[in-house]
């Protein structure tokens, strides 16, 4: 829908320039037109989309030149430009997820960056503009193969839009051309959401810095690019498009780690729409290194008893195993580049009647955890992806995909108690650190399991992240009890408790 | 336990439809059990599958949509899909000879109709032309199978014949070697 303000206030803008500035301008979009060739409604909101940055620039006293030099046409490169031809093969651990789709249910996950300053959406909208074409494969729509899912480019604008509903909504990936993930801008936080099919944490976390920079180049400042900042206009590197699984060579080793026994579950009702809460605990990253340093084991470990414990008081279950299933990227055992899924995961697994606190479990957690993550334990669950997914090559998906849906009813998220994922921390250039407050990574909700665990680390910030969905509280209250008792100050953000 | 509230207050949303959806679905489970028994019990005709396919039938078009590749041509298509099928079912249950006649000229209008989809917005609509092949294929399939004598070759599936015929020209014609790159896609196996 056209702003008829806007529309009213970029005329009077024209009209207030000389001459020759309105003959520049005209040429801009002339420029602007030339890298556009799209159905006519995408083509003239990406126009808007320019008439609104260059009033955001006039409005900030920026002058002309510059705005048109910031918002150079040249940055859409020619993907707007070309037709629809690219398509992508799901890689193999995405292969699972258009399967599993249910009416109010999807794998979803989202990353979120706050900045020191709000979000100004006029020039967000022309970073994403400009950003998406070095990400071709997020460009893309879900579409069904007769033997797999396939991800189908779609050339369209993409949407930035204002926070109104909960965190990880489903997507609807249905609509022809339709968006695999969304941008979504609340105060100084922007947050993308994706659906798991197009990528996981690290290759979601270099489309939010690589956009972030863009932004900040729009506000003015001087970018520069590095591991986890692309550079928008360089050529796609092949590899980062890969589908690494389907380079890895079938070996005839051992393969397994999928499967297991029912864990226990947390207490409390699954809520009726879920997440029912988003709850963020900021934590300093020294004093947690130091704390786990001090108990001979990792960050993640760290954590992940306190997760145990929390996880204990939170079930009226007496014996039994709690599992909690840890994602563990895989790129730092094939030193690959891709951004598309890469990753496997190990479960940690204890009885709930063997620990009672936090230093009770953690030699176990550290012992489990370097074990099981391993590259020969992640070589035998990636052995067992592969052959799985080739073994099923040519079995049509009207037929796998019911199947697959009753196998992850029966099994999914019922083997773990809950999932922990640590992204780790994000480097940023030293250029883009002012900017940027902290980070947080939002998982989105289960069926079965009644909270799921993240964790992000970035500027001295650790951002634990809880996805609720029940509304029992005594995972958290346990979870605040126990950073307090053991001398670990937070800040408690988060959601309101949604209505179910 | 104080939480700094970080995020918007979403809008409320009417759970109306879900429990229409809800009841729509235990009225639905509760005529696809009933029907075939009590068809079972009272004997004659199989009527029950007259009861069960448009359940079906609604239940895939409505209340549980397609998560992936809903557009107008693949719903369209699947649309007379099931129209065919109800049309067999009739004619087979009441024992109707004009199945013959009638279904080759409903499934060739639908045929037309689909095919108006894809060629008034074809930029948008080829990557969406593989239903339409597939109704393409079976037409044909049907068609060459009553060359053959089942079946019976009638005027009404000469021209449905001709008609897919013309259709897949005109989709080479138009699409050219984007059409191998949407059967590329279809039928990738990695």
């Amino acid at each position: 829908m056209i702003n008829l303000t806007k529309v009213i206030e970029f005329k009077k803008f024209i009209e207030s320039l000389s001459t020759e500035k309105q003959e520049k301008l005209t040429d801009f979009f002339v420029e602007v037109n030339r890298h556009l060739s799209l159905p006519s409604h995408f083509k003239e909101a990406i126009i808007l989309d320019f008439e609104n940055a260059l009033l955001y620039y006039k409005k900030n006293n920026v002058g002309l030149d510059d705005a048109l030099n910031l918002l150079n046409p040249e940055k859409l490169g020619g993907f707007y430009a070309r037709p629809a031809l690219l398509w992508y093969p799901l890689d193999d651990a995405a292969k699972i997820y258009p399967m599993n789709i249910k009416r109010n249910q999807m794998s979803i996950f989202r990353v979120s960056a706050y900045l020191k300053n709000n979000i100004v959406p006029e020039l967000m909208q022309m970073a994403l503009n400009f950003t998406i074409k070095r990400f071709p494969f997020m460009a893309t729509t879900v579409k069904n193969g007769f033997f797999w899912h396939y991800l189908d480019t779609t050339k369209r604008r993409f949407k930035l839009k204002p926070e109104i509903h909960k965190p990880c909504m489903p997507i609807n990936v249905a609509a022809s051309g339709s968006q695999s993930f969304r941008l979504l801008y609340y105060k100084n936080r922007l947050s993308v959401e994706f659906f798991h099919v197009l990528t996981d944490g690290n290759g979601a976390i270099v489309f939010l810095n690589t956009l972030l920079a863009e932004y900040l180049r729009l506000l003015g400042n001087n970018i520069p690019c590095n591991d986890q900042v692309l550079d928008i206009n360089d050529v796609i590197n092949s590899q980062e498009t890969e589908n690494e699984f389907a380079n890895i060579e079938l070996k005839n080793t051992k393969a397994g780690g999928f499967g297991g026994s029912s864990a226990l579950q947390l207490s409390g009702n699954i809520a009726h729409s879920n997440p029912s809460r988003i709850l963020h605990f900021e934590m300093e990253t020294d004093k947690l290194l130091e704390k786990s340093r001090a108990s001979n084991t990792s960050l993640t470990a760290y954590l992940l008893a306190y997760i145990f414990v929390a996880a204990k008081y939170s079930t009226e279950a007496q014996k039994g195993n709690l599992n909690i299933q840890v994602p563990v990227n895989l790129r730092k055992f094939y030193n690959k580049k891709t951004l598309r899924n890469f990753v496997m995961f190990c479960k940690i697994s204890n009885p709930i009647d063997s620990f009672d606190n936090i230093e009770e479990i953690i030699p176990e957690i550290t012992k489990q955890l370097k074990e099981k993550s391993t590259l020969q334990a992640m070589e035998e669950m990636v052995q067992a992806t592969i052959r799985l997914v080739r073994s099923l090559k040519y079995v049509p998906l009207f037929i796998k995909r019911p199947v697959a849906k009753l196998a992850y009813g029966f099994l999914g998220d019922k083997v773990f108690t809950c999932a922990f994922s640590n992204l780790g921390n994000v480097s940023l250039p030293v250029e883009m650190r002012p900017y940027i407050d902290k980070y947080d990574v939002v998982m989105g909700a289960s069926s079965t399991n009644r909270v799921g665990c993240t964790c992000i680390s970035f500027n001295n910030k650790t951002v634990l992240s809880l996805t609720k969905n029940t509304e029992d509280p005594s995972f958290e209250e346990k979870l605040a009890m126990l950073f307090k008792e053991n001398g670990i100050a937070y800040n408690l953000e988060g959601s309101p408790v949604y209505e179910s | 336990m104080k939480v700094d509230i970080t995020y918007p207050t979403p809008p409320k949303k009417s759970r109306v439809l879900e429990i229409i959806f809800e009841v729509i679905k235990w009225l639905f489970i509760a005529s696809v059990i009933i029907a075939p028994i009590t068809n079972i019990f009272i004997g004659k005709q199989i009527w029950s599958l007259l009861v069960v396919w448009p359940i079906y039938v609604i239940w895939t078009s409505i209340v549980n949509r397609d998560s992936v590749e809903y557009n107008r041509i693949s719903q369209s298509s699947k649309l007379l899909i099931h129209i065919c099928i109800l049309l067999i079912i009739v004619n087979f249950v009441f024992s109707f000879n004009w199945g013959g006649f009638v279904i080759p000229l409903v499934y060739l209008s639908m045929l037309i109709t689909i095919n108006v989809f894809f060629l008034t917005n074809i930029t948008k609509q080829r990557q969406n032309i593989m239903p339409l092949m597939w109704l393409i294929a079976i037409s044909i399939l049907a068609f060459s199978s009553s060359m053959i004598g089942w079946p019976k070759l009638n005027w009404p599936m000469v021209v449905l014949g001709c008609v897919s015929f013309v259709i897949l020209f005109v989709c080479i014609i138009i699409l050219k070697n984007d059409l191998l790159v949407e059967f590329k896609k279809k039928f990738h196996v990695n």
